[in-house]
């Protein structure tokens, strides 16, 4: 009988402790194993949902977006004075200024700040300053068309529509990186094609979760009214167009498909929260966009940002920050710090004041304490996990004193128990390993292949990934293990035996 | 003139317990090859302890054990777990087999201790269960045998590595007379025949005939020492 033979008895001799044991190690290794291979918001497929929206993985805007409370910060010189923009009721004749953000659900606006816009020049700056970087798969405008949309059933004055925007998007590089995902919606006919004029032939792309709560939701199959405005100062006073909604003429397109976007607001409150969502993109096609514009009276769509593709979300933070050295006065944004950003504002801009009157007032200042709550379970569970291990080794220990005193007294070495002792710890440890790994990290897996990673990408990552958490788990293991047999050598065999 | 393999120098050895007892006091003993010693005396006169300290299983306050030139005071755990393993057998009251192991496996123990290789082990074991007549019951666990059986189980695994020096504590003091006998005469067969040189506690006079030293102990001090 080895001493590895002797600690797989003793595995088998006290199955209900052992049994603890592993379950405080999977637990342990399942939080690890959560930390590494899910990015922030990534639980709720958020992240993943706005690479569809964005068409990339990396935003480029010409200003700020906000992020944190840190963003609002007026010792910074930020505003602390935000809007989401909403077309009052009484007033849909008035010129609509603003664009909305593609993004995000709601229109964020510094009070007195020019439209998010990119001019050509600052176009041609980010392409001439990303030219030559190897990581970047392609660059995306967004392009976007202020509209104003008829909702299904309301046949009322224009009081009744809401304001939305449609989005361009560029079909052959959706097919080119999204491959079958839109390739589905495209086998449905006219997805994003030409639009024909105002004769609804045309098809769009709708986010399901943009609707008013109390609406009817959109659906595939649905036709969509839209009013197209008019551009009455094409260039504007700081060289972005004014829009003229009283002039605009009304375009009804197919809804040919829904893009479903799960927030942290949805999961954690049950649905949509009780006001206009409004803004999320209405998918068009780039040369319908381009089209629409024209008959706008503009040369081509207006561009609220660029989406950047990366070669591999692997190297994803690398890229943004090259990009970020690289566009110094631009803010560049990954989908996963966009998917932080939403969970951090629950999806949609959190509300704090009353609505009244035609705006309403928001703060982004966050409710409760801004405390990250899964680092804080991932610290209970660790010290919980933890002292559970503790316990079991402790309990090993006073149990064993007897036994370990014995096989000191027929000629065991220090060396002789510990081997005795590690195998029964690591044996423990390597199954609650597995236990607590496995699990969490084939639903991420799940995430990577969707967002294209290669299987040699993936059997890299997790593998690393398992390499670590083992490594981690069997180490502490390994350590706590010791004790056991460096007490032992404290004490005379008579000692241990006399007091047992 | 032969000289002592076993030495005791000023041993001594306290406990507290409520007050300081003095279990073993400035005790000085020459243990020579072939010896078999028989300890003697009323309970709490130091002789299980003095055994302990001659067996490198508890250390005394001073004084020294020395084993054929090796001091055991300048040994460490490992040490003296080294020199038990290979010079000395050791054979308790009660036993202390391991409970989940068979007799076979329990018996095997020192020999894997001692880097033998566990198949080689387990021969040896049968063969060493065999010489103290348990074969048949070389794949019971302790619980499944009798107490005269566990104790020939503890001599078995005493012997496992051919040690120079047999020590029992109380090896007869839970079996009956006739299986104390046996127990006896199996002592007397291993110092004879194969030159063991055996130290007993004992309070009964069962090793007396086969004992050619009996060492009488009082207050942890040896105050007779008659020779056969």
């Amino acid at each position: 009988m080895s001493f590895v033979g002797l600690g797989l008895i003793n595995v088998r001799r006290n199955l209900g402790r052992s049994v603890l044991a592993i379950i405080s190690m999977a637990i342990a290794s399942l939080v690890v194993t959560s930390l590494l291979s899910l990015a922030p918001s990534a639980h709720t497929a958020e992240h993943l949902a706005l690479r569809f929206l964005l068409g990339g993985d990396i935003l480029v805007t010409p200003q700020p977006v906000v992020t944190s409370a840190a963003d609002l910060d007026p010792a910074r010189g930020t505003p602390a004075s935000w809007h989401l923009d909403r077309l009052p009721p009484d007033t849909a004749g008035l010129l609509a200024e603003a664009a909305p953000w593609p993004w995000a659900y709601g229109y964020l606006a510094v009070d007195g700040a020019p439209p998010p816009l990119l001019s050509d020049a600052q176009i041609a700056s980010v392409e001439q300053a990303l030219q030559g970087q190897a990581k970047l798969a392609g660059i995306v405008p967004l392009s976007f068309l202020p509209v104003l949309e008829r909702v299904e059933g309301q046949d009322g004055p224009p009081t009744s529509y809401v304001r939305s925007f449609l989005a361009g998007r560029d079909i052959a590089a959706d097919v080119e990186w999204w491959g079958g995902y839109f390739e589905t919606l495209l086998s449905r006919g006219s997805y994003l094609g030409d639009p024909a004029g105002a004769s609804g032939s045309g098809g769009v792309v709708c986010d399901e979760a943009r609707t008013q709560r109390g609406y009817p939701g959109t659906r595939a199959g649905a036709s969509l009214a839209l009013v197209l405005p008019q551009a009455i100062d094409p260039q504007g006073g700081s060289g972005l167009p004014v829009w003229d909604f009283t002039r605009g003429t009304q375009t009804e397109f197919d809804v040919v498909g829904t893009l479903r976007t799960v927030t942290a607001t949805e999961l954690t409150q049950g649905g949509p929260v009780d006001y206009y969502w409004g803004t999320g993109a209405i998918l068009t096609a780039q040369v319908t966009i381009d089209q629409l514009a024209r008959q706008a009276g503009l040369n081509r769509a207006p561009v609220a940002g660029l989406a950047i593709k990366a070669k591999d979300l692997v190297k994803l933070d690398e890229l943004v920050g090259a990009i970020r050295a690289a566009l110094p006065d631009f803010r560049v944004l990954s989908v996963r710090e966009l998917a932080a950003s939403l969970a951090w504002t629950g999806g949609v801009v959190p509300l704090v004041g009353e609505v009244s009157g035609a705006q309403v007032m928001f703060s982004l200042v966050p409710r409760g304490l801004p405390l990250d709550l899964n680092l804080i379970f991932a610290v209970l569970a660790f010290t919980i996990a933890a002292m559970i291990v503790a316990a079991n080794l402790l309990v090993l220990l006073i149990e064993r004193r007897r036994e370990i005193s014995i096989l000191r007294s027929l000629g065991a070495r220090t060396a002789d128990i510990a081997v005795m002792v590690q195998t029964e710890v690591l044996l423990l440890s390597l199954a609650g390993c597995v236990l607590g790994f496995w699990p969490i990290r084939l639903l991420a897996t799940i995430t990577l292949v969707a967002n294209r990673l290669s299987i040699g990408q993936i059997a890299s990552l997790t593998l690393g990934d398992f390499g670590l958490v083992c490594g981690i788990a069997l180490g502490l293991a390994a350590l706590f293990g010791l004790l056991p047999a460096i007490a032992s050598t404290r004490t005379t065999c008579m000692e241990a035996l006399r007091n047992d | 003139m032969i000289s002592p393999n076993l030495r005791a120098v000023n041993l001594t050895k306290t406990y507290h317990v409520n007050e300081l007892v003095w279990a073993v006091r400035n005790l000085y003993l020459d243990i020579f090859p072939r010896d078999f010693a028989v300890l003697s005396g009323p309970s709490g006169s130091g002789k299980s302890t003095l055994l302990h300290l001659l067996a490198g299983l508890d250390r005394p306050i001073y004084g020294d054990v020395v084993l054929e030139g090796n001091r055991f005071s300048r040994l460490d755990e490992d040490g003296l777990a080294r020199l038990r393993r290979n010079r000395i057998g050791f054979i308790y009251q009660f036993f202390n087999l391991i409970p989940y192991l068979t007799a076979e496996d329990n018996v095997a123990l020192p020999l894997q201790f001692a880097g033998v290789a566990a198949p080689e082990a387990r021969s040896r074991a049968s063969q060493l269960l065999a010489n103290v007549d348990m074969s048949a019951r070389r794949h019971h666990v302790p619980a499944k045998l009798s107490g005269g059986e566990q104790q020939r189980v503890a001599i078995a695994r005493a012997l496992a590595n051919e040690p120079d020096f047999l020590m029992a504590d109380e090896p007869t003091g839970n079996l009956d007379s006739a299986r104390a006998a046996d127990i006896a005469a199996l002592f007397g067969h291993l110092n004879r025949d194969l030159g063991k040189t055996v130290i007993v506690v004992s309070h009964s006079d069962v090793f007396d005939s086969q004992a050619n030293r009996v060492l009488s102990m009082l207050d942890g001090r040896i105050v007779g020492d008659e020779r056969r």
